[in-house]
């Protein structure tokens, strides 16, 4: 099944968060942008190259009016003893949401039930809680953080201004395209 | 003019035939004149495009001018963008509907198109939004910005284009971005279509006539003065 469009379900979970635990919910990631961003475990090797890799453009994100979720079926405690163990993750300033139940990598479909861990799985979410870009990888493969935030520009583009505009990717130079009629049906 | 043949590998023979089609339910006579280089390339290629378009049929005609040739007809048209053709009708002369550079690719579409409502009833539209036009005192100039590949943009142009032929007051260019690198940088062009209204404001994708009709006339109407 595609994740286009699909609403998020009702979900509370536990969060660490500016060196504390909060709670979040649902309705937090309504009225803006939001990601959600699944890694598979706390304290491995890839993962806070890519959490660092977010963080390192995170301003970036908070002026383009997203705010960035991570998540792993970690407890939001297992969270805060990696933030205390490593100076890369006690960087991190965006919510670590925790998933022990795996309620929301679940929801999501990035749930592997016999290693108990996430895919790393990306969402991005419009104002409205509902999916319009995502992409799942297989946990060798890591992910990159300006990709992502072209990716959140360009669906946020088209939100505003409806989708029938095209890239201009122009090459100096260029030989004039062979015309086509396709329109001209229509008188 | 020398240099330029009315042959075109832009015009295929299947081509022709459709193009002709649509030449037939003119009404009247259309002047495509170009103002073009033969020494460029993008010059040469606009005139023989619209010298095999001139010899198609008897209600299309196409005339060409090197740079300085005819500079009254020249000043009609941005000096910073060459090659360039406007259409015109042989009574009430330039039409408003320009095109930058080679309309080839997606862009045929919009000048054949320009070319039907210049010289017929044209593409139907509703009464209330020409009634809307009639209102307008001042210019408005919308040129929107395309890329030959894009199969959106013809879509701007030829509405625009399309306002163009129903207000003396409205002119729509068409400009093939990729040709005008400091366009590009000037308007900062990431995506197209982009129609930029009076060098004020921007319309980014395709929008529908009601709401350019709605643009149009916010700018090129006079404001109603209640208290005075």
């Amino acid at each position: 099944m595609s994740f286009i469009n699909f609403e998020l379900e009702d979900f509370r979970v536990q969060a660490y968060y500016k060196k504390d635990f909060c709670e979040i919910q649902k309705e937090d990631l309504l009225g803006h942008w939001s990601i959600l961003f699944f890694y598979p475990a706390d304290f491995t090797f890839v993962c806070p190259t890519e959490l660092s890799d977010l963080q390192d453009y995170y301003e970036e994100f908070k002026e383009a009016g997203c705010e960035i979720y991570s998540v792993s079926c970690d407890t939001h405690f297992v969270h805060k003893a990696w933030a205390d163990a490593s100076e890369t993750i006690a960087r991190v300033e965006y919510p670590m949401l925790a998933d022990p139940t795996a309620k929301l990598a679940k929801m999501m479909e990035v749930y592997i039930p016999e290693e108990g861990q996430a895919l790393r799985g990306t969402f991005i979410i419009n104002p409205e809680g509902r999916v319009k870009a995502y992409e799942v990888h297989d946990n060798g493969i890591g992910r990159n953080a300006s990709e992502l935030l072209r990716k959140l520009q360009a669906a946020q583009f088209v939100a505003e201004h409806g989708d029938e505009v095209c890239p201009a990717k122009w090459k100096p130079g260029e030989e004039t395209l062979m015309p086509s009629l396709d329109l001209v049906g229509m008188l | 003019m020398e240099g330029i043949k009315a042959e075109s590998r832009l015009i295929t023979e299947e081509l022709k035939g459709q193009i002709l089609g649509v030449f037939e339910k003119l009404e009247e006579k259309v002047e495509l004149i170009g103002i073009v280089d033969p020494g460029e390339d993008k010059g040469r290629e606009l005139g023989e495009l619209l010298l095999v378009l001139g010899n198609l049929h008897p209600l299309v005609e196409s005339r060409l001018y090197a740079p300085g040739e005819n500079t009254e007809i020249e000043s009609i048209f941005d000096p910073a963008m060459r090659p360039v053709c406007g259409l015109f009708l042989p009574e009430s002369g330039y039409t408003g509907a320009a095109f930058y550079g080679v309309p080839g690719g997606q862009e045929l579409n919009s000048l054949i198109f320009a070319i039907y409502n210049a010289g017929s009833a044209g593409q139907p539209i509703e009464k209330r939004l020409v009634k809307k036009l009639e209102k307008m005192t001042k210019p408005v100039h919308l040129r929107t910005f395309v890329s030959l590949a894009c199969h959106h943009c013809p879509k701007m142009v030829i509405t625009c284009q399309r306002l163009s032929m129903l207000s003396p007051y409205i002119s729509a260019d068409m400009v093939d971005a990729s040709l005008y690198p400091e366009m590009q940088e000037k308007y900062k062009l990431e995506r197209v279509p982009v129609t930029i209204v009076n060098e004020e404001d921007r319309m980014m994708g395709v929008k529908a006539v009601e709401t350019i009709v709605e643009i149009v006339c916010d700018k090129g109407c006079e404001k109603k003065k209640w208290f005075s």
